[in-house]
């Protein structure tokens, strides 16, 4: 399991698209910063224009952790594309080139092999928030320093201290690897269905939108179905910036989540296993 | 007719002297708090607004005389309702000129207290009318409301302890109303989860509180007005 | 002697069609066992399914003794297969791919051995190339190394010349027969050219629609005996009784103008030269393999005949 899940790593990692997800992310964040040092300023003041006009802010509220809260924002909702990237071409792909009959030809069982194809996903996945932590969270900080933490909601204005921030980034971060994961192993089960990664890849995305769509609006009949779309507890890892965090929601999202990988995952092995590999 | 051309001029006098005696108090609070030109305080502000999350916290508030006030938490964000600087008495008060009118007196706390109402001499104020309580005996405010043009009305509710004799409180319950304001409407998603531990908050009765509670005075030490820019 | 694959009444459905319809067949050890069969015969589905890339509808497989379904990882250990199209990792360089899928398949060569194996299949020179560089002929032969890398005692090629040019399927041929001879591996191709399967196989079968036409030993199927010259002449009478003198002394038929004699085929320019000679006027003269004109049978239109016999 161990070295198929080394081969399966390696052969994410000697391919040129894996590092389209790292260089888009690396553009981003460099862009967004560049923004921020640039004019910075001027935006803080138009997104604040509401608050400011009541009330008086002082202190430094630009600083490098509200920069990597908006720039998680903003990106999060994106990186499902990248994960859907690598993760829906983990089988339909394999089935393209035709290397897929020549791995099932080996002696190795078809769930060891999903296995290790859904962990090196993970991995992917993982280290590309990583990657991105480093450079929003890291790189923010080197160039705007720490400050107290303030985000505007629709409900409310809240204020972090400064030592209760960085804690909240690294379960932030822990609980977007799960969500990501979710889109990585949703992929992964659409790719069992298609021989090229095209269509993993685009149906993922149509998936994520629609739900996200429904998310979003605030229509009655969506809301009822809302708690049953992951993409609703998708964005759960903001729960760890609520002044108490709820744990109840946030865990229970994380939870919800957690069942939809494995379901996902066994969904997968299962259709695969009475696959006939025709490609 | 004789009678009551006594009466009206007994009244007239009357009023007279007691808007002297306004005056007086006035003149006599103005003195406590002009005495201090600066300071700087250490306190902890509290901000209690219903659609506000933010931890307590220890600040540092600067004042110079005449009107210039500055609550700063060092490292860290604070946030203030807009005209907070009449938290501040003396920047209320100080170097500001003012027609006093008597309006008797009332109790608070057991402790009998003058009220004297204030117009601002200055037509461009941005103060229209402020009533302050005051005690006769130590000239000290016990609690000021001011109107404003901009900003609605404003309560400040004060007590004294250590540094009652420069005119300067230990605490400031400073009241605001926040019905008018709306916070503007997300334009990103929102989890669900923060959504319904918003709303399960008890709704406020539409005014906020922030509340100082000073540790500390250091007072006339000469601070520099670049502070404040 | 106990067969090496062992089918029994192997059928696959695909919904409606039948791909492979209640086949049986055995496999013995040092045998090319040749599938022949046009496209859509069901030569790949079966192979598929020795290799367990689809599962049978019913029906048993065994290979080395032991039943496919349950044992398939000790099975597929020993097994090297290339099918269809031999499709490699193209932006890993050959190498790179030989020891992936060694590791898949439980051994860790040296570099050494790897450098040995692409040497045996005239790619040393290209070790570090990657694949996207490589012409089919050479993705061909470096998907034969990859078969052969674990050193497996049961080979099966599916198609291998397809694709290839003359020179290739030449060097395809003898790749094959060298695997045979110099390596005793059990090999396993399948082809839709009756030539490839005469040339390499030593055992053979054909397939039509799913169903065994026919199994046996490719040399009974391919002595001079078996193989037919159909002649057109303007006088068949003198003829007849030419080929049935010395020093010919041939049996022969007459079927719609034509006389079929039974004659080796490098027999058949002198044979040509003394009719000739003899005065005998010769309007054709075809040789047919006993094989090809049992395709004749099998199949309705001479498309599929120029498809078995080009």
């Amino acid at each position: 399991m161990w070295q198929l899940l080394r081969i399966e790593l390696f052969k994410i990692f000697k391919r040129p698209r894996t590092y389209i997800s790292f260089a888009a992310i690396g553009a981003i964040v460099a862009l967004i910063l560049l923004a921020f040092y640039a004019d910075g300023t001027n935006y803080m003041a138009f997104g604040m224009q509401s608050l400011t006009q009541s009330f008086d802010i002082q202190g430094n509220v630009l600083n490098g952790y509200l920069i990597c809260f908006i720039i998680l924002q903003t990106l999060l909702i994106h990186v499902p594309l990248l994960i859907a990237l690598v993760a829906g071409d983990q089988i339909a792909g394999e089935a393209n080139m035709g290397t897929l009959r020549l791995l099932i030809t080996k002696p190795v069982s078809r769930t060891n092999l999903l296995l290790a194809k859904f962990f090196s996903s993970a991995i992917y996945t993982i280290l590309l928030l990583c990657w991105m932590a480093l450079l929003s969270l890291v790189v923010s900080i080197l160039i705007f320093g720490t400050g107290d933490l303030m985000i505007l909601k629709s409900e409310e204005v809240v204020i972090l201290e400064k030592a209760d921030v960085l804690w909240r980034y690294f379960a932030a971060f822990g609980f977007a690897a799960i969500a990501m994961t979710t889109v990585a192993a949703l992929s992964f089960l659409l790719s069992v269905f298609a021989e090229n990664s095209i269509g993993p890849i685009v149906t993922t995305m149509s998936v994520i939108i629609v739900f996200t769509i429904l998310t979003t609006m605030d229509i009655p009949i969506f809301n009822a179905i809302k708690p049953f779309l992951f993409t609703t507890h998708m964005i759960g890892w903001k729960g760890f910036f609520d002044a108490p965090v709820q744990w109840e929601p946030v865990l229970q999202s994380a939870g919800i989540l957690l069942f939809h990988i494995i379901a996902f995952l066994v969904a997968t092995i299962l259709i695969f296993r009475k696959k006939d590999i025709l490609s | 007719m004789k009678n009551s051309l006594l009466i009206s001029c007994f009244l007239l006098l009357y009023s007279c002297l007691q808007a002297q005696d306004a005056d007086k108090l006035l003149a006599s609070v103005k003195a406590k708090l002009e005495s201090v030109k600066d300071y700087t305080g250490e306190a902890t502000l509290s901000v209690n607004v219903s659609f506000m999350n933010v931890p307590d916290s220890r600040v540092k508030v600067y004042f110079l005389q005449p009107d210039q006030f500055k609550i700063l938490k060092p490292d860290g964000i604070s946030i203030l309702p807009k005209g907070g600087m009449s938290i501040s008495l003396n920047s209320l008060i100080s170097g500001k000129e003012f027609t006093a009118v008597p309006a008797g007196y009332t109790s608070m706390n057991g402790r009998k207290l003058a009220t004297i109402k204030l117009l601002p001499v200055n037509e461009n104020s941005d103060i229209v009318l402020s009533t302050l309580l005051v005690d006769e005996t130590t000239a000290l405010v016990w609690k000021a409301t001011t109107t404003t043009r901009e900003n609605g009305t404003y309560e400040s509710i004060l007590e004294y302890g250590r540094f009652a004799r420069w005119g300067l409180p230990d605490k400031i319950l400073f009241v605001f109303n926040t019905n008018t304001f709306k916070l503007p409407k997300g334009v990103t998603m929102e989890y669900e989860g923060s959504k319904k531990a918003a709303t399960s908050k008890p709704q406020g009765d539409g005014k906020g509180r922030v509340t100082l509670v000073y540790s500390n005075y250091t007072i006339n030490t000469g601070l520099k007005p670049a502070l404040f820019k | 002697m106990q067969p090496l694959i062992e089918v029994n009444k192997l059928v696959k459905q695909f919904d409606s069609l039948v791909a492979v319809d209640n086949l049986s067949f055995s496999v013995y050890q040092g045998d090319v066992y040749g599938f022949l069969g046009q496209n859509g015969a069901g030569k790949s589905t079966t192979l598929r399914m020795l290799l367990s890339l689809i599962l049978p509808s019913s029906g048993s497989i065994r290979l080395f003794g032991e039943e496919l379904t349950p044992n398939h990882k000790s099975i597929l250990s020993r097994v090297g297969a290339v099918i269809e199209r031999p499709d490699l990792y193209k932006y890993l360089t050959a190498i790179e791919n030989l020891r992936i899928f060694a590791r898949m398949s439980g051994v860790r060569p040296s570099h050494r051995l790897l450098m040995d194996q692409l040497e045996m299949v005239g790619l040393a020179e290209r070790a570090n190339s990657k694949v996207a560089t490589y012409s089919q002929g050479m993705k061909q032969r470096l998907g034969i190394a990859v078969a052969l890398v674990h050193n497996p005692d049961l080979v099966i090629l599916d198609e291998p010349t397809n694709g290839l040019d003359p020179q290739g399927i030449a060097d395809m041929r003898n790749l094959i027969l060298r695997l045979s001879r110099e390596f005793q591996k059990t090999v396993v191709v399948s082809s839709h050219l009756l030539t490839e399967i005469e040339h390499i196989a030593t055992r053979m079968i054909i397939l039509d629609r799913g169903k065994k036409m026919m199994e046996g030993a490719v040399a009974d199927y391919f002595q001079p005996a078996s193989n037919k010259v159909h002649l057109g002449v303007a006088n068949p009478e003198k003829a007849i009784e030419l080929l049935k003198k010395e020093p010919w002394g041939l049996q022969v038929e007459l079927s719609r103008e034509e006389l079929i004699v039974s004659l080796a085929s490098h027999q058949v320019p002198a044979l040509n030269r003394y009719l000739v000679e003899q005065g005998v006027e010769i309007q054709s003269i075809r040789s047919v393999n006993s094989l090809e004109a049992y395709f004749l049978s099998l199949t309705s239109g001479n498309q599929h005949v120029a498809a078995f016999t080009n």
